[in-house]
């Protein structure tokens, strides 16, 4: 009998100290979440780019996954893209799509290779306006350099505990129709970027997730051409 | 002079041969005989009760090869909307079919020409075209094995359809209404549902455009 009567107690016990502990994650976890989240303007911007630039200097590769999500707003949808990411200095960039599709995309200086399938395409950068802003926003985005171009966009820098956010707005017509804004989140451990969001006047957006990211590990030549 | 009306009225004459050879130009196709037991059973590509379908597209003109994503949605009875984004996840068109509207949202500069827009509209409402539409559908003789064909007469023009004779499933169209608008769809089939693969050929302005079913 006094058994029964101590576990009885020992279960209310456990409800009481569960209920408490939903209690506080219910309260504290917005709040922890809010304080990642809640970025304010950055006060010296000038000192941020400045250590940007030495930090991005110590980088020569950058190898890792990505997850890119496509929020199209007007269809209450979302698409869920997977694959690896590499880079190399100056101007090599390779983007392997791997879900839910195979798609490949090759940047290297000024030439931009395609192989959708088992259709190889190759562009020149300067030539093809849409593939060289591309390039130039994919490339200046991991370098840092599209911080610097100041005729193309104004630049908003904010910051919270652990990550600095650069906003882009673009200046120039063309890319405005394209492009309403982009948003680069850098990491201040590191100074890499671990995410990209492109907003669109519609509302819709593309959130790229850089994840497992390994800098400075040696990655071939051979990463950044067809073969 | 008489040369000249000669001239002329061969010109004429090529002109008639080639916007009215269609059969809805030479009124009933000879073989045609009206066909209301396949009217009955057809099925339209996408079905009625269609929510969404994520494809993968490819989009040829002229030496233009562009690819990414098509996701095509349900919005309400009477509207469908399809947005095609690149994989990088930038839009090239944002676009809405209505009964009677279509209702640009958003185009991609270089893709904003009266010319291509015309053409996709075209193209894509044979994909969504349904059976309210056919006013009437008539047997004609198939040459090709185990294949029925049949002219199609609807509210957006006439085709020939070639159906599979065993699943009674689309598998080519061809418009007959004009050159300028000239589509070949060749179309291959889950066993339910969404078709698995669309490919839409446009030969006088020599766009090619194919999807292939991700997800629905």
């Amino acid at each position: 009998m006094h058994k029964k009567r101590k576990s009885e107690a020992e279960i209310r016990t456990f409800y009481r100290i569960k209920g408490w502990s939903i209690l506080i994650l219910i309260h504290v976890l917005p709040i922890i979440l809010f304080a990642q989240s809640n970025f304010s303007l950055v006060n010296d911007p000038a000192i941020f780019k400045k250590k940007l630039s030495i930090e991005s200097k110590k980088i020569t590769t950058i190898s890792s996954n990505f997850i890119q999500e496509k929020n199209l707003d007007v269809l209450s949808e979302m698409i869920i893209s997977r694959g690896h990411f590499y880079f190399k200095k100056e101007k090599k960039l390779r983007w392997e799509y791997l879900q839910p599709f195979s798609y490949l995309i090759i940047f290297q200086n000024d030439k931009i290779m395609i192989k959708d399938e088992n259709k190889k395409n190759t562009f020149d950068a300067n030539a093809n306006k849409m593939f060289g802003e591309i390039n130039r926003i994919m490339i200046g985005c991991v370098q840092g350099t599209l911080l610097e171009d100041e005729k193309n966009y104004q630049t908003q820098y904010f910051e919270n505990n652990s990550t600095f956010l650069v906003k882009l707005h673009p200046l120039s017509p063309a890319l405005k129709e394209i492009l309403k804004e982009i948003w680069i989140y850098f990491s201040k451990a590191d100074f890499t970027v671990t995410r990209l969001e492109m907003h669109e006047s519609s509302g819709d957006y593309t959130k790229i997730d850089f994840t497992d990211k390994k800098l400075n590990d040696p990655v071939p030549d051979e990463k950044f051409s067809f073969n | 002079m008489t040369r000249y009306r000669m001239k002329n009225s061969v010109l004429i004459s090529l002109f008639l041969l080639l916007f009215c050879k269609t059969p809805e130009c030479q009124g009933q196709p000879s073989s045609g005989v009206a066909d209301d037991s396949y009217s009955a059973s057809w099925k339209p590509l996408i079905p009625q009760d269609f929510d969404k379908g994520l494809f993968r597209m490819t989009f040829d003109i002229s030496r233009n090869h562009i690819t990414g994503l098509l996701m095509i949605k349900r919005i309400s009875a009477n509207s469908i909307r399809m947005v095609f984004t690149n994989e990088i996840g930038i839009q090239f068109f944002d676009l809405e079919f209505e009964d009677d509207k279509f209702i640009i949202h958003s185009i991609f500069p270089s893709m904003n020409r009266h010319g291509l827009l015309t053409l996709l509209e075209k193209d894509f409402r044979i994909i969504l075209f349904q059976k309210n539409k056919i006013k009437k559908i008539s047997v004609l003789k198939s040459k090709i094995p185990e294949t029925e064909k049949y002219l199609v007469r609807t509210g957006i023009g006439t085709f020939t359809y070639f159906v599979d004779a065993k699943t009674k499933k689309i598998i080519r169209i061809n418009t007959n209404k004009s050159i300028m608008a000239k589509a070949i769809l060749a179309i291959t089939h889950n066993p339910e549902g969404l078709p698995n693969q669309i490919g839409i050929y446009n030969p006088t302005q020599k766009l090619r455009i194919n999807l292939l079913l991700i997800s629905n």
